[in-house]
Formats: structure tokens, sequence, C-alpha cells
């Protein structure tokens, strides 16, 4: 019998191929044992503590924070606020005695900054001004992004991105165009609908897009600088998801509402922006700095808006549903052969 | 820590040594270690699979146009050919994009013979039993992880929706510690079906015995508003699951744990059976912390980090539904949480603190 772990194996490895090496029972046990994949009574011991360290501390916790909801309505309203700041300042006194740069410095500090949207919601809760609402989001940007300037981390940025979307979703309904009835309703329905029915308005849609694309362009040009922290790649996929959704979603009203509508310049926008965007990103992020996600995303915006547009194009018959499944099916195998190509060229810059 | 194939390779030529392993393992290992679509990354295989899913619905659309679907029995028999379609695709071919298509033609068909039978008997009972007997068939027939998960949820539905269709939901409290024990059973046997040809089935088989437990015990926690329900109870006696959660805890126990554990000290393991005895009793209404607890037992045990994590998440939605649910005010339910984190610290460390030989020690 060993007296300690012979050959580290990942337990996940070991049961994929116990079958496929034709490994006996008695083997399958044998090589857990031997990959120190089965608990001793000192990691039993130890998960055991671990385990109710982290449910009586949870449980615990959501107690005083449930205690606190129960006496909100009953807290002065400067007590709330000095609570809030109070976690605020915590954070930054973390984040500055532990470092920006470290893994609680910046957990700290993100944390500071979601607090301050929190601080934002209970001032206008308190005090009702009567303004509206993009304020709140617009203020929350604007305390946020000298952290994030100094930060040096892509979550704060994630932040400002997603402030300076709503921000300019909202201020555009809110003050300049405010929705109709049907606007109304969606919004009943929930932020998601609420969002897709204000991107049918093409201005916005492009205004989203250019804010987006300038956010990409800036992100690029950091790490083209060779900013380390920049280096990481799910901000501007992130960023390139939303320039994509926004003229995706509104090419393809164009598609399905025609152009029989009366003329309107915004219209010819979407169509212009997407195929450029594609265009663009599939050549940079193909041979400049690869990257699978964006064109992955790019492959499958095609991909639909190509399909709708000869749904829309072509005379409608019962056929026609069993031709465009056919496209579909082509498209995808070639996207995915070229995908699987670039993949095994070794080139993609995953993080 | 990822294993390089060196650090697999020598543990396959120990138990070469020992007369466990097969004996053509190199070759073997080599083939296993050059699949090619284990190199896509996930985004590339959703993308697959949504145009798969595309061209699914397209078809489905093309069969509505041609009129297949104008009858009852045209959706009965449109959907029993779409599902052999289906287990035909997927035995033939094995890629992301015929696996996705397959599996939409796949519960596209279920979803039209339901429809069909439902309509033909006039009854919800018979389309069912249909699924039910049609899952069944599909965990042995169709040889994809997915769907087998999704079959065995499909059948654990099934069963819960005929319980309360015959007014039978007083079995209900069964259900979830019967997919649990299955489960049970699954992880102690894994040693005999783990190497075998049945292994992708049954690990697909008791994922899906974990989730489809998961489902059942957390409509334990549901509040309804009695205006909604007009007297139906919708999941009576929930002590009954957790009373059997709780057997089934102090097994999984006595087997995995009392070998080893048993042996830091003489109290250890009786201790544990306390606690679990008491954390029992504590959870009479809300049987799915003895479930969670099961199953991050097992995770444990088996070095399964999914598992482990999938257990501690149940753990956090189950209490947050169920304290949410509670017809009480926030300050008791504040007492409440608090009142329990400190009990579990404190058992934390009374365990700690046992006399006898200290695990770190090490174990024999």
């Amino acid at each position: 019998m060993p007296t300690e772990h012979e050959t580290r194996v990942d337990p996940s490895l070991l049961r994929k191929l116990a079958a496929p090496l034709g490994l006996t029972p008695t083997g399958y046990a044998r090589a857990l044992e031997l990959a120190g994949c089965v608990p001793t009574a000192a990691d039993w011991q130890r998960q055991l503590s671990r385990f109710l360290l982290l449910v009586g501390v949870a449980l615990a916790l959501s107690g005083v924070a449930a205690f606190f909801a129960y006496n909100w309505a009953a807290l002065p309203h400067l007590a709330k606020f000095a609570l809030i700041e109070a976690g605020i300042i915590a954070g930054v006194l973390a984040s500055a005695w532990r470092g920006p740069d470290s893994p609680w410095g910046r957990s700290a500090l993100f944390a500071a900054a979601v607090l301050c949207g929190i601080l934002l919601a209970v001032f206008g809760q308190t005090y009702q001004t009567g303004a509206d609402p993009y304020g709140l989001f617009l203020a929350w940007l604007l305390l946020v992004l000298p952290w994030a300037l100094i930060g040096r981390q892509a979550a704060l940025w994630m932040l400002v991105a997603v402030l300076a979307n709503l921000a300019l979703i909202l201020f555009w309904q809110q003050v300049l165009y405010p929705p109709d009835d049907f606007g109304d309703l969606a919004a009943m329905l929930g932020p998601g609908f609420m969002l897709m029915h204000a991107l049918q308005d093409f201005r916005l849609a492009q205004l989203v897009f250019a804010l987006n694309v300038t956010a990409m362009l800036g992100w690029e040009f950091l790490r083209w600088r060779g900013v380390t922290w920049a280096g990481g790649r799910w901000f501007v996929r992130l960023l390139a998801g939303f320039a994509l959704a926004a003229m995706t979603g509104t090419t393809l009203i164009v598609i399905v509402s025609g152009f029989h509508g009366p003329a309107r310049l915004w219209s010819f926008g979407p169509p212009v922006w997407f195929a450029l965007f594609v265009g663009t990103c599939l050549w940079f992020y193909r041979v400049r700095r690869p990257d699978l996600f964006i064109l992955a995303a790019c492959l499958l915006a095609t991909i639909i808006v190509v399909t709708a547009l000869i749904a829309r194009s072509a005379p409608f018959d019962v056929g026609l549903a069993l031709v465009l499944a056919l496209l579909v099916i082509g498209q995808t195998a070639a996207a995915a052969l070229w995908l699987r190509k670039v993949a095994a060229s070794g080139d993609d810059s995953q993080q | 820590m990822r294993a390089t194939e060196s650090d697999l390779f020598g543990l396959c030529t120990r138990l070469h040594a020992e007369g466990l392993i097969a004996e053509d393992w190199r070759e073997r290992l080599r083939a296993t270690t050059s699949d090619p679509h284990a190199r896509s990354p996930w985004y590339v295989r959703a993308m697959i699979g949504f145009g798969a899913w595309l061209a699914s619905l397209l078809l489905i659309g093309f069969i509505f146009g041609i009129r297949a679907l104008s009858s009852s029995t045209g959706f009965v028999v449109t959907g029993a050919t779409l599902v052999v379609v289906a287990v035909a695709v997927r035995r033939t071919a094995s890629n992301d994009f015929t696996s996705q298509l397959a599996l939409a033609l796949s519960l596209a068909g279920q979803g039209l013979l339901a429809f069909g039978v439902a309509e033909l008997a006039h009854g919800i009972e018979p389309a069912l039993l249909t699924l039910l007997a049609v899952n069944a068939l599909l965990i042995v027939a169709y040889p994809d992880a997915v769907q087998r998960v999704l079959a065995v949820l499909a059948i654990a539905g099934a069963g819960a929706g005929l319980l309360y269709a015959q007014e039978l939901q007083g079995l209900l409290p069964l259900l979830s510690p019967g997919l649990a024990l299955a489960y049970l059973l699954l992880s102690i046997r894994e040693g005999s079906w783990r190497s075998s040809r049945h292994a992708e089935p049954l690990n697909a088989v008791g994922s899906g015995l974990l989730l489809a437990g998961f489902g059942c015990v957390l409509l334990s926690a549901i509040y309804l508003f009695p205006e909604l329900t007009a007297g139906l109870t919708f999941y009576p006696r929930p002590w009954l699951s957790t009373l059997a959660f709780g057997g089934l805890l102090l097994v999984a126990e006595r087997h995995y744990m009392a070998p080893v554990y048993g042996r830091v000290a003489p109290l250890a393991m009786p201790a544990v059976y306390g606690l679990t005895i008491a954390v029992t009793a504590a959870s009479a209404w809300a049987p799915g912390v003895p479930f969670a607890l099961l199953v991050v037992l097992l995770g444990t045990a088996r070095g399964d980090r999914t598992v482990t994590g999938a257990g501690l998440a149940f753990l956090v939605l189950f209490l947050a539904a169920y304290f949410y649910g509670m017809e009480t005010d926030m300050l008791t339910k504040s007492m409440t949480l608090v009142g329990t984190g400190v009990v579990v610290l404190i058992a934390r460390h009374a365990l700690a603190r046992l006399p006898g030989r200290q695990a770190g020690t090490g174990d024999a």
C-alpha cells in the first residue's frame, strides 16, 4: 500500500478514461487511490471543517443582512447613508492597503464601485426629487470613472461600459424621445424587453453601436501599446457583443420591415454598419489578433442575417422552409470548418 | 491540477504491472488523447448548436407546411417519425452539428407525439405515460449524454405529473428520495460500471437523477398563494422526504467516511452521525438541506468538484427559496439564520476538539 500519493491525475480524467483504457473495477478503484483522489482522514477533517465554517458564516451573515432589511425602514436617513459610505470607504482603504493590482485589492475596489450605485439609489429613494432614472446611471458612471482609470482592471471598465450604455439608452428614451404606449408595456415586461424595444429606434441603435465600437478601439489601442492590465479578452468580447447585438437586431428589423416605409437615411445605416463591422472583425480577429469567440459571434450573426434576407426576398412557398434549413446547415458547416481550421492553426490568443 | 500525459502514462504503467488494465492500454491511451472534437471551445460548439437548432426549427416548419400535422394521428405519426430519425442520425454521426440537430428533432418529435396522444385520448395521463415510455427507450437507444440527462428529467417530470393527475401527490415526498437512492447506489457501485461499456449512459443517467432530484425537492420550497392552489396540497408532508434523505446521508457517511475518518477519534463518527440526526430534525420542513448535504458528501468522496459545487449551489438556492417563502416576518427569519449559523460554528468547534488521535498525523 502506498504511503503517499504517487501520481497526480485529475479525477474527472480518470472517470472519462476508465472504460476506454479497459480498467477493471478493481483497477479503477486502485487508479483513484494511486492518483490521490480518495480522501484521507485529514482530507475529510479539513473539508468538514471548511464546509461548516462556510455554511455557519454564510448563515450568520445572511441573518445580519435580513436584520438590516427588517430595520431598514426604521433607520434614520443619515444612518443608511453612513452604513453604505462606510462600506465604500472600507473598500477603498482595503484596496489601497492590499494594492489595486492584488486580487483582494481589485475585489475591494470593485465592491466599493458597486456600493456607489447603491448609495445613489438610496439617495434617490430618500429624497424624491422626480429626477429621471438615467441620472442615477450617469452619476454612477462619473463617480466610478476615476477608479476605473486608476484601478487598472477590466471588471471596472466592464461596469463603466454597462453604465454608459444604460445611461445613453435611458437618456434617449426619457429625455429626448419618450416611448409610446408599446414602449411603456415593454418596460413593464422587464429590462430585456425594454432594451429590445428601445433599439428599434435606429438612431439610438447606431449610437449604442458607435459607443461600443469606440470603446473597443480604445481597448485594442491600449493592448497594442502593451498595457499589461488591458491584456484580458473578455472585456473586448463583451463590447463586441453589445455592438453586434445592436446592429444585428436593427438589420433584421430593416430586412423584415422592408424598405417600404418612409425613406429615412437612418434605415440604411444598420445593414451598412453591420457589414463593415463584421468584415473588419473577421479580418482583424483572424489576421492581426486571433480571437475565436469574436469570429464565432460574427459568423453566427452573419448566418442569421443572410438567412433572414433570403427568407424575405424569396417568394413565400412551403418549400422555402426546406431550402432555408439546408442553407443554414450549409452555412453552419462551412463556419464550423473554418473555425476549426483557425483553432487547429494554434493562432487563437485565448486567455 | 491538469494531468499531463506522462502522469497518465506512469499511472497506467503501474496499473499494468498489477494486471489491472487492458494489455493494449498504450494504443488506447493514444487514441483517447487525440480526439479532435475535444479541441473546440464551448462558444464554437454553441454557435454550431444554434445553427443546428435553427435548421431543425425550419425543417419542422416545412413539416407543418406540407400539412403532415392536420390531425391528431398526424401529430403522433410525425412525432414518432422524428424521434426515430433523430435516433438514426445520432447513431450514425457524432459531430457537434448532427448531435444538436438530432437532439432538436428528438425533442420536437416527443412534443408532437405527446400532443397527438393527448388529443386522441382526450387526457393528459396517456401523454405523460407516452413520454415516460419514450424517454425510457431513449436512454437505451440514443447514444448522447445530453439526451439521456433530459430523458431522466422527462421521466421524473412525467412521473410527478402523473401523481398530481391521479391525486396521489401524497407519494411525491418519496419521489426525490427515490431518485437520490438511485444516485447513491450508482455512486457506491461506481467501480463496477465505470469501466464497463455502460459507463457513458450510466454517467448521464446519474447526472439526470441528480438534476431531477433537485427539481423535485425544490417543489417543497415553492410558496403558492392559497387562492391559486384551490385546496390542493402542493407538496404534502415534506418531513417524509427529510427523513428519507437523512437516512441516505447516514448510509453514505457509513460507506465513505467511517472507514477513514472514523480513525481520527473514537467519537469522530458518532459525532458526525449525531450532527446529521440533529440537522435532519432541524430541517424537517426543508428536505433540500439533507439532500444538498448528501450531494456535497458524495462529490467530496468521489473527488468530483462539479457534484460538490452543484450540492453547494443547490443548498444556497434551496435555503434562499425556503426563507423567501417562509410565512414569518424578517426579524424571525433573521434570528433563525443567525442562530443556525452560530450553532453550526459551535458544532465545527466541537468536532475539531474531539479527544483522540488527530487526522493530521496521517491514516494507515
